[in-house]
C-alpha cells in the first residue's frame, strides 16, 4: 500500500490554478440538445405496448419460389398502373387530394422561396428561475410572443423546440410577456433597427 | 466531494443548481420529455468541462468530448442502472471519451487552456506572469501519462477521495495512490525545472 501523498503548498498551488473554470461556448447546451437522438428514447408507455389485435399481429408467410415470382409480377403490374394514374392526373387534382400537411412558418430567406423543409426540433434553452413565462419570438413566428412558449423543465431551465429552415434566424426571448431580451447564451447577436439586440441562431442543413 | 450529482455542482455563475434529483430528471427523459435533459446538461457541464479541458489540454477538444459524452449518455440512458448516480455514470463516459480523444490526437499536438476571463479576474501580480505559469502547469500536466493525469486531477483538482475515485475509474485504490504519487513527483520535477523552485 502506498502512503497517501501529503499535500504541500506546491501541489496545492498547481491544483488551485487547475481549478480555474473553463468556459464553454455560450451555445453549448443548445448544441448538445440539438445533437440528441430522440428516436432512441421510447415515448411514455412505449415499453409496454398492448398486444395487437388478431388482424394486425405479425405473421410469417411461407411462399414457394414459383408463387413468389407470380406475386412479384402482380406487384410490378399494380405499381405500374398506379404510377400511370398519378402521372396522368392534373395538378389541381393532386393538390385537392393531398394530405393536409401543415408546415411551420419557415425562414425568410429574402428570395421568396421556401423549397426546403424545416429542420425539426431546433432547441432553445433559457435559464431563469424567476420568470413566470418565457416565449421565443423571431421571423419564424412573426415575432408573436403567444405562438412559441418555452416549457419550464426545472426550477430555472426553460426549453422549446422549433422547426426552422436552414439559415440564420434572429430571435429574442420574451419574459413574462413584457420583457424582451436577446438569448444571453447566443453565440452571436446583432443590433436591430429599433436600437435593441437580437440573438442569432444558425441552423445548418440537417442539424445545427 | 463526489455526490450523486457528481463533482462540484454549480453553474457558470457559481449559483447552486436547483434541487431536482438526477433520478427524477432521468425518469422524465425516459418518459419522453427530452427537453428535461437540458437540466442535466446545465448541471454537469461546468465541472466536467474543467476536467475534460485539463485532460485534453484545450477547450475545443474538451467541448467536443463533453458534447459527445452527453449525447452518448442520452443514447444509453435506459442502461443507466442507478439514475440517482447519473453524474458518476456520465463521468465514466466522459473519461473514456477523453482517453480516446487523447490517444487519437497523440502527444505532439499540445495546446494550452487559456481562459482570458479567469485570468483577468485572478489576483496575480501581473497577468502575463500568471498566464505563463498556467501554461507551464498545463504543459507539465500533458507530459504525464493519461492515467497519472486523470488520477491527479481527480485527487487534487476535483478533490475526490480515493474510494470515490475507485468507483469512478474502476481502478483499485492502491493503484490510484501510486498514480497520484508519481504524478506529483513528476510535476514537481517538471515545474521545478522551469522555475527552479
Amino acid at each position: 500500500m502506498v502512503a497517501e501523498i501529503e499535500r504541500d503548498e506546491f501541489i496545492d498551488a498547481i491544483a488551485a490554478e487547475l481549478r480555474e473554470p473553463v468556459r464553454l461556448g455560450a451555445d453549448f447546451d443548445a448544441r448538445v440538445m440539438a445533437a440528441l437522438d430522440t428516436s432512441v428514447i421510447p415515448l411514455h408507455g412505449a415499453r409496454e405496448l398492448p398486444e395487437r389485435p388478431w388482424l394486425l399481429r405479425k405473421r410469417t408467410l411461407r411462399v414457394s419460389p414459383l408463387a413468389g415470382l407470380a406475386a412479384a409480377a402482380a406487384l410490378l403490374v399494380a405499381v405500374s398502373l398506379g404510377a400511370y394514374r398519378v402521372a396522368t392526373r392534373t395538378a389541381p387534382e393532386m393538390i385537392a387530394s393531398a394530405s393536409p400537411i401543415e408546415l411551420t412558418p419557415v425562414a425568410d430567406r429574402g428570395d421568396g422561396l421556401a423549397a426546403e423543409l424545416p429542420v425539426p426540433a431546433t432547441p432553445f434553452v433559457y435559464e431563469n428561475p424567476d420568470a413566470k413565462s418565457v416565449s421565443v419570438v423571431g421571423a419564424f413566428n412573426d415575432w408573436d410572443p403567444t405562438r412559441t412558449p418555452l416549457t419550464r423543465v426545472s426550477d430555472s431551465v426553460w426549453t422549446a423546440t422549433v422547426p426552422l429552415m436552414a439559415g440564420r434566424h434572429e430571435y429574442q426571448f420574451v419574459i413574462d410577456g413584457v420583457r424582451q431580451i436577446p438569448d444571453p447564451a447566443a453565440a452571436e447577436t446583432v443590433p436591430t433597427e429599433f436600437g435593441d439586440i437580437n440573438a442569432v441562431i444558425v441552423v445548418s442543413r440537417g442539424r445545427r | 466531494m463526489l455526490t450523486s450529482r457528481g463533482l462540484h455542482l454549480q453553474n457558470d455563475s457559481g449559483a447552486a443548481i436547483e434541487d431536482v434529483s438526477d433520478s427524477e430528471v432521468v425518469a422524465r427523459v425516459l418518459a419522453g420529455e427530452t427537453a428535461a435533459y437540458a437540466i442535466l446538461v446545465a448541471r454537469y457541464r461546468a465541472p466536467y468541462a474543467r476536467f475534460a479541458a485539463r485532460m485534453l489540454g484545450n477547450r475545443e477538444d474538451a467541448e467536443e468530448a463533453l458534447q459527445d459524452a452527453f449525447v452518448r449518455a442520452h443514447r444509453s440512458l435506459a442502461k443507466c442502472d442507478d439514475p440517482e448516480r447519473f453524474g458518476p455514470w456520465l463521468f465514466r463516459i466522459l473519461a473514456n471519451r477523453c482517453r480516446t480523444a487523447g490517444a487519437r490526437r497523440g502527444r505532439r499536438d499540445k495546446t494550452f487552456v487559456r481562459d482570458e476571463i479567469a485570468l483577468l479576474e485572478a489576483a496575480h501580480d501581473h497577468p502575463a506572469d500568471r498566464q505563463a505559469w498556467q501554461e507551464e502547469i498545463q504543459l507539465a500536466l500533458l507530459q504525464l501519462d493519461d492515467d497519472q493525469r486523470e488520477a491527479f486531477l481527480l485527487k487534487h483538482v476535483e478533490e475526490l477521495g480515493y474510494e470515490e475515485m475507485a468507483t469512478l475509474t474502476g481502478v483499485g485504490v492502491s493503484a490510484l495512490k501510486m498514480r497520484v504519487k508519481r504524478a506529483c513527483e513528476r510535476l514537481r520535477v517538471l515545474l521545478h525545472e522551469v522555475y527552479g523552485g
